[in-house]
C-alpha cells in the first residue's frame, strides 16, 4: 500500500505544478488537479470477452498503471450490449485472491514444494516421456475445459494427437455439453446452433427448457425481457422441475416430474400432429424420421461402450410412435396437466408466432441427453420453426469457449479440428496441415471423460495433465474419482489460478496466467470468436497455457510442431487453426478482423456473418433451390428421431425417497474457483445449501436454517436446510449447488451418463434427506 | 452532514411540546417524571438499531418518519416523473427527513467506480425469487421500514434486478483480495473554465437518468445538483474531454 501511496503523492506533486504552469499561460482558466487528473487518462479500456460463462459478452476492462481497476459493458458488443452480470462487471477482481499461484510447486516426500518453472517443465516432460515408454502412449492423457482458450485447446491436441499420437484428450465440456453436440451430430449432422442471440429481438414466444435463465445467463435473459417491455404480447414459458427466478418472470411457469420432459416433448409433437399444426410442405421437403436404439443402459458398467445406428422410419412410423405420448397418458407421468400440455403445443403450432427454445444443463446432463436435444429439434421441424429470425431451438453453453475451443477446436477423444478421428479424410487434412505421418493420428476414440477417469483408478492411464478445471469437486461420484487420482504410481499435473481440490491432488502445479495476462480467443453459444490482447503481465512465474504446453513440448521430442515465438504464436495458431475451417460452411475471421472486432460469428464468408445456417436468405453454403438446406447431412434434410420416454438411472424409492438435483447459482460459477476470491460474490452466497419443499420440511420437522443430512448411495453430507429461499424445489425433489469445495455435492451424485454423449446426469439420482434431530445419530 | 443535524432537531421539537409545567411542585415532579420517560424515549429511539446493524455496513444516521404537515410532496416531484409536475425545492436543503449517504457509503457498495452496487439492506426471501424491486427503487421515495430515502433505479426498465446487484449475507472473505480501488474519476472534476458547468466524468452507461442519482433525496450531497429543476441536463454537461487535441488541418494551400 505504501508503494502505491507514495506513488501517488509523486504524481500528484508532478500535476500540482503543471497545473500552476498550465494557470499562468492562461489566464482566467483554472486547472485544478482533479482536472488535470481527469485529463491525464491514465486508464485504458481494452475490450475482451467475459471470463465465465457461454453467453461470452463483451467486456471493456479498465487497465491503470499495471492493474485492472474496473469493467465495463461493451457497448459494442452484439452480444450484451453493454450490459454485464453482477459476476462480469467483477470479473477483473478474480485475478487478484491472495493465494494466486505464482510459482511452481512438485511433490517431494508427500508435501508440494516451489521450484522454478523450468524445473518442474523438466518434471512434466521427462514424466510425460517416461510413462509413454514404459505404460505406452495410452497411458498418457490430457483434461482440460471450456475455460481453454482456443490456442491453449489447439496445442494440446496436436501434441497429443499429433505428436505423442494418442486420442486421450478430454474436456470439461464432456459433463457439460456433450449432449447438445450428439444432439446437433444426430438431427443435423453438424455442431452448433443454426440462429444467434438476434433471435431473441424477434421471438413471440421464449420457451426455457429446464433453464433457470435469470441466474445462469442472466444477460440473454435481460434481453428476453427487454424483448417483452418493448412488445408485451410475448410470453415466456419456463419448463421445469423447480421454482426459481426465471419462474417468477416468466408469463407461465409448469413443473414436471424429473426426466419426463422426453415424454412431454414427444406429446407435443403428437398434439402438433392431431391438430394439423404441422408446416406439412416444411417436413416433406426438409425432413426425414430416423430411429435408433432403444434401451441403451447409463454407462454404469465399468467398461461401458455404446454405439447408436440410425435406421430409416416414416411420417407414419412416427405419428404411430407418438400415439404412446398423448397429453391425457403423459400428464400422469410428468405431473402436467393435459391442458397446459396442448397450450404449450399451440404455442408451437400457431403459424403466427416465432418461437425460441432455450436449454442447457437441464436437458444436457440427462441419462438420455442427446434423445431430449432430439426431441426439442422434431418440435422445431414439424412447424418448420428452425434457421429464420426468432425461430430458434438454440442450445447455450456454460463455459466462455465450449463451443470455441472444445467443440470446434475438437479437444474431445473422438474429435480432430475438422471431422472425427474415425474418418480417414479428417487424419489425412490433420496429419497433412501438422506436417505428421498419417499414422501418427489413432483411427479409435479411446476414453470419454467418466471413462478417463475411470482409466486413472484402473491404472490403464498413469499420467494426466489437468489444465483451467477443477474435476475434483465436478466429476460426478467424486469419491472414487479422487482416490483413483492419489493412488500410487498415478501422476497428476495441475494448472491452473489458485490452489483447489484438484492442486490438491496434484505432483506438480504449474502456475498459469489468467485470462487478460496472456493473449487469446474464446467461441461463445452463438458461433462468435472473440479475441483480447494481453493487457496484464502475470504474477510471477505464471505463464500462459498454450506456452506450458508448447514448453513441454519441446522438452519431450515435439519441438517442430510448434516453430512459434511467445510473440507470434497466438496469431500463428490462429493462421494455422482456420486452415481447417476453410470451408464455407465454417469458415472463420482473420486474426486482423478479430482483433478489430468485438467479436464475428462463423461461418464468416465474403466479410459476411452468417446469422441464420441452413437458410438460403442467410447462408451462402444453402442450395437456393432447396430453401432451406440441411447440408450436413447426406440427404440435405434434418433428421426427427422417434425418442423415446425411458427412466433415469436412479429413481427415488422407499430407501432414498427424494430426486436430487445439482447446479449452479447466480453468484458462482462452475466449481467457484473464481468466483468466491470476488469479495461481493462469496458475501452474497458465502456456502452451500440444500433448498427443500416447505410441505417437506414441514413433513420431516426441518426448519430453515437447519443442518440436515443427504444420504446417497454413493455418500452423504450434513448441509444446511433452506425452505422458500431463492428457488422452490417441488415436492419429492431437492437441490444442491456445486460450487463449494467445502460441501461436496458430488461425492453424492451418480457418474450414469447418456450413452450416446457420455454426458453423466448430475440431475437425477436418489438421495434421502433426514433430521438431524438432538438425539439422532 | 447537513442532514445529520437535521435529524438531530427532531429531539427539539418533542422538548417544544412537553415542556414542564412551573406550576407547582405536584406538577414539577409530574414534568421531571415526564421529562425523564421522554429522555428514556428518546435514547432508544435514538439508539436503536438500524435494520443494518451488524451486517457490518455503514448505518446512516437515524431519521424521523416523514411528517405529513412537511412538504414530502416536494420531493416526490423528480422521482414522479421528468416532465410532470416539477419541484424547484432544492433537495435535503428544506426536509428534516433525508438519510444522508456520504461518499464513503457510495465508495463502500462499490468494488470500483461505475460497479454495480450491492444492496446494502435485508431482502424478503420472497424478493430472491420475485425480485420485486419496482415499488421503492422505480420512482424512489421514502421507506418508513427502514426509514430511508430509497434511491431511484437509473435504469428501472432493466427488470432481472439481483443480476448485477447481491445483497451480501456475511462480511467474510473466502480469500483476501489484493483488489485496489482506484478513486475513478476523481469527485469535484470541475469545469474547464472557472465558473463552466462541470464535465461528466463517468460513463452514462446505464446511468442514462442523471436525477437518479444527482437529485433526490438519496442523493449523496457532494454529487446533488443545486438544480434539479433544470432536467436537460447534457445541455450543459458534456462528456469529460479525452486527450485528443484539436489540430486543425493543413490550410488549403500551404505548400503551394
Amino acid at each position: 500500500m505504501t508503494v502505491i501511496d507514495r506513488r501517488d503523492f509523486l504524481r500528484r506533486t508532478a500535476l500540482a505544478s503543471a497545473a500552476a504552469a498550465a494557470a499562468t499561460l492562461v489566464p482566467g482558466a483554472t486547472f485544478g488537479v482533479e482536472w488535470l487528473e481527469a485529463q491525464q487518462g491514465p486508464i485504458s479500456w481494452k475490450k475482451a470477452p467475459c471470463r465465465f460463462c457461454g453467453t461470452g459478452c463483451g467486456l471493456l476492462i479498465g487497465i491503470s498503471e499495471g492493474r485492472a481497476i474496473g469493467v465495463q459493458g461493451d457497448p459494442d458488443s452484439p452480444v450484451n450490449k453493454g450490459l454485464c452480470c453482477v459476476k462480469g462487471y467483477h470479473s477483473v477482481q478474480a485475478l487478484y485472491g491472495r493465494d494466486r499461484i505464482r510459482r511452481a510447486m512438485v511433490r517431494r516426500n508427500g508435501r508440494l514444494v516451489e521450484v522454478p518453472l523450468s524445473e518442474a517443465l523438466d518434471v512434466v516432460a521427462e514424466r510425460l516421456q517416461a510413462t509413454i515408454r514404459d505404460h505406452g502412449k495410452d497411458a498418457v492423457a490430457m483434461y482440460g475445459s471450456g475455460q481453454w482458450t482456443i490456442p491453449d485447446g489447439y496445442a494440446a491436441l496436436k501434441l497429443f494427437k499429433g505428436g505423442i499420437g494418442t486420442n486421450n484428450v478430454e474436456a470439461n465440456a464432456r459433463l457439460c455439453m456433450a449432449s447438445a453436440v450428439t444432439g446437433f451430430m444426430t438431427s443435423f449432422g453438424l455442431d452448433e446452433p443454426m440462429g444467434c442471440y438476434e433471435d431473441i429481438d424477434h421471438a413471440d414466444v421464449f420457451v426455457l427448457w429446464g433453464n433457470n435463465m435469470a441466474e445462469m445467463h442472466p444477460v440473454l435473459f435481460s434481453r428476453i425481457l427487454e424483448r417483452k417491455r418493448l412488445h408485451p404480447d410475448v410470453r415466456i414459458i419456463d419448463l421445469a422441475t423447480r421454482t426459481t427466478r426465471t419462474s417468477y418472470a416468466s408469463d407461465r411457469s409448469v413443473l414436471f416430474q424429473p426426466q419426463t420432459d422426453l415424454a412431454l416433448a414427444n406429446a407435443i409433437c403428437h398434439e402438433i400432429i392431431r391438430n394439423h399444426w404441422i408446416d406439412d410442405s416444411f417436413v416433406r421437403e426438409h425432413v426425414s424420421f430416423k430411429k435408433g436404439k432403444t434401451d441403451i443402459g447409463y454407462g454404469l458398467e465399468e467398461r461401458f461402450s455404446f454405439a447408436d445406428e440410425a435406421r430409416d422410419a416414416d411420417f407414419d412410423e412416427y405419428v404411430e410412435f407418438l400415439d404412446d405420448y398423448t397429453s391425457d397418458l403423459v400428464a400422469e407421468i410428468s405431473g402436467v396437466p393435459a391442458d397446459e400440455i396442448r397450450y404449450l403445443a399451440s404455442l408451437y403450432g400457431d403459424p403466427a408466432k416465432n418461437v425460441v427454445s432455450f436449454w442447457c444443463m437441464g436437458v444436457n446432463q440427462h441419462v438420455r441427453g442427446t434423445w431430449m436435444n432430439n426431441l426439442i429439434y422434431n418440435i422445431h421441424l414439424l412447424v418448420g420453426k428452425i434457421s429464420k429470425p426468432g425461430n430458434s431451438p438454440f442450445s447455450l453453453t456454460g463455459q466462455p469457449s465450449a463451443c470455441g475451443t472444445v467443440r470446434e477446436v475438437g479437444t474431445l477423444t473422438h474429435k480432430l479440428p475438422h471431422g472425427a478421428v474415425t474418418s480417414e479424410d479428417a487424419r489425412k487434412m490433420a496429419a497433412e496441415i501438422w506436417q505428421v505421418p498419417e499414422d501418427r493420428i489413432p483411427d479409435k476414440p479411446t476414453y470419454d471423460t467418466v471413462q478417463m477417469f475411470r482409466a486413472l483408478d484402473r491404472g490403464d492411464i498413469r499420467f494426466v495433465w489437468i489444465q483451467v478445471t477443477n474435476p475434483m469437486v465436478s466429476l460426478p461420484k467424486l469419491a472414487r474419482y479422487r482416490e483413483g487420482a492419489l493412488k500410487e504410481d498415478r501422476f497428476v499435473v495441475v494448472s491452473d489460478v489458485y490452489p483447489t481440490p484438484t492442486t490438491d491432488v496434484a505432483d506438480v502445479v504449474l502456475p498459469s496466467a489468467m485470462w487478460i495476462e496472456r493473449e487469446g480467443m474464446f467461441g461463445n453459444s452463438e458461433r462468435r470468436t472473440q479475441h483480447w490482447e494481453k493487457m496484464l503481465e502475470p504474477p510471477g512465474e505464471a505463464m500462459s497455457d498454450t506456452w506450458q504446453i508448447i514448453e513441454v513440448a519441446r522438452r519431450a521430442g515435439h519441438a517442430a510442431l510448434f516453430p512459434w515465438t511467445e510473440e507470434n504464436h497466438i496469431e500463428e495458431i490462429w493462421r494455422e487453426y482456420t486452415r481447417f475451417h476453410d470451408e464455407p460452411d465454417h469458415r472463420m475471421a482473420s486474426y486482423e478482423d478479430l482483433r478489430a472486432r468485438p467479436g464475428v460469428m462463423w461461418p464468416y464468408v465474403n466479410g459476411r456473418e452468417t446469422r441464420w445456417r441452413y437458410n438460403a436468405a442467410h447462408d451462402p453454403v444453402a442450395d437456393p433451390d432447396l430453401g432451406f438446406d440441411f447440408y450436413g447431412h447426406p440427404d440435405h434434410r434434418a433428421w426427427i428421431w422417434l425418442r423415446p420416454y425411458e427412466e433415469a438411472a436412479e429413481v427415488p424409492d422407499d430407501e432414498y425417497p427424494f430426486w436430487l438435483c445439482t447446479g449452479r447459482v447466480l453468484e458462482h460459477w462452475h466449481t467457484g474457483s473464481l468466483t468466491r476470491r470476488i469479495p461481493v460474490l462469496h458475501r452474497a452466497m458465502p456456502k452451500a445449501y440444500v433448498e427443500i419443499a416447505s410441505e417437506d420440511a414441514r413433513e420431516l420437522g426441518i426448519v430453515n436454517g437447519e443442518q440436515v443430512r443427504l444420504v446417497t448411495r454413493r455418500g452423504s453430507m450434513l448441509i444446511e436446510a433452506r425452505v422458500d429461499y431463492r428457488g422452490q424445489p417441488a415436492r419429492g425433489q431437492v437441490f444442491v449447488p456445486f460450487f463449494d469445495e467445502a460441501l461436496l455435492v458430488n461425492d453424492l451424485t451418480l457418474d450414469a451418463y447418456c450413452p450416446i454423449s457420455k454426458q453423466p446426469d448430475y440431475k437425477k439420482c436418489a438421495v434421502r434427506v433426514e433430521r438431524v434431530g438432538r438425539g439422532s445419530s | 452532514m447537513r442532514g445529520a443535524r437535521r435529524a438531530r432537531g427532531a429531539g427539539e421539537l418533542v422538548k417544544g411540546v412537553n415542556r414542564p409545567s412551573p406550576a407547582g411542585s405536584l406538577f414539577r415532579r409530574v414534568g421531571l417524571i415526564l421529562l425523564a420517560v421522554l429522555a428514556m424515549i428518546q435514547v432508544t429511539v435514538l439508539l436503536r438499531p438500524g435494520p443494518e446493524d451488524g451486517d457490518g455496513f455503514r448505518t446512516v444516521s437515524t431519521v424521523q418518519e416523514p411528517d405529513a404537515r412537511l412538504p414530502i410532496a416536494s420531493e416526490l416531484g423528480p422521482f414522479r416523473d421528468l416532465f410532470g409536475a416539477f419541484s424547484a425545492v432544492p433537495l435535503g436543503e428544506k426536509s428534516p427527513h433525508v438519510v444522508v449517504p456520504t461518499r464513503a457509503d457510495r465508495r463502500s457498495r462499490r468494488a470500483f467506480e461505475g460497479a454495480p452496487p450491492f444492496i446494502p439492506h435485508p431482502l424478503e426471501p420472497e424478493t430472491e425469487r420475485t425480485q420485486d424491486c419496482a415499488p421503492c427503487h422505480e420512482f424512489g421515495g421514502y421507506n418508513p421500514l427502514l426509514r430511508t430515502y430509497a434511491p431511484r433505479a437509473p435504469h428501472p426498465e432493466k427488470t432481472n434486478c439481483l443480476q448485477c446487484h447481491v445483497r451480501p449475507v456475511t462480511t467474510g472473505i473466502f480469500v483476501e483480495s489484493d483488489w485496489v480501488y482506484v478513486d475513478w474519476p476523481p469527485y469535484g472534476a470541475g469545469g474547464v473554465i472557472e465558473g463552466s458547468p462541470p464535465t461528466v466524468p463517468h460513463s452514462l452507461q446505464m446511468r442514462e437518468h442523471c436525477l437518479a442519482c444527482h437529485g433526490g433525496a438519496a442523493a449523496a450531497p457532494d454529487i446533488r445538483t443545486p438544480h434539479p429543476e433544470r432536467f436537460n441536463c447534457r445541455q450543459c454537461h458534456v462528456p469529460a474531454p479525452g486527450n485528443d487535441e484539436f489540430v486543425r488541418p493543413s490550410p488549403v494551400g500551404e505548400g503551394r
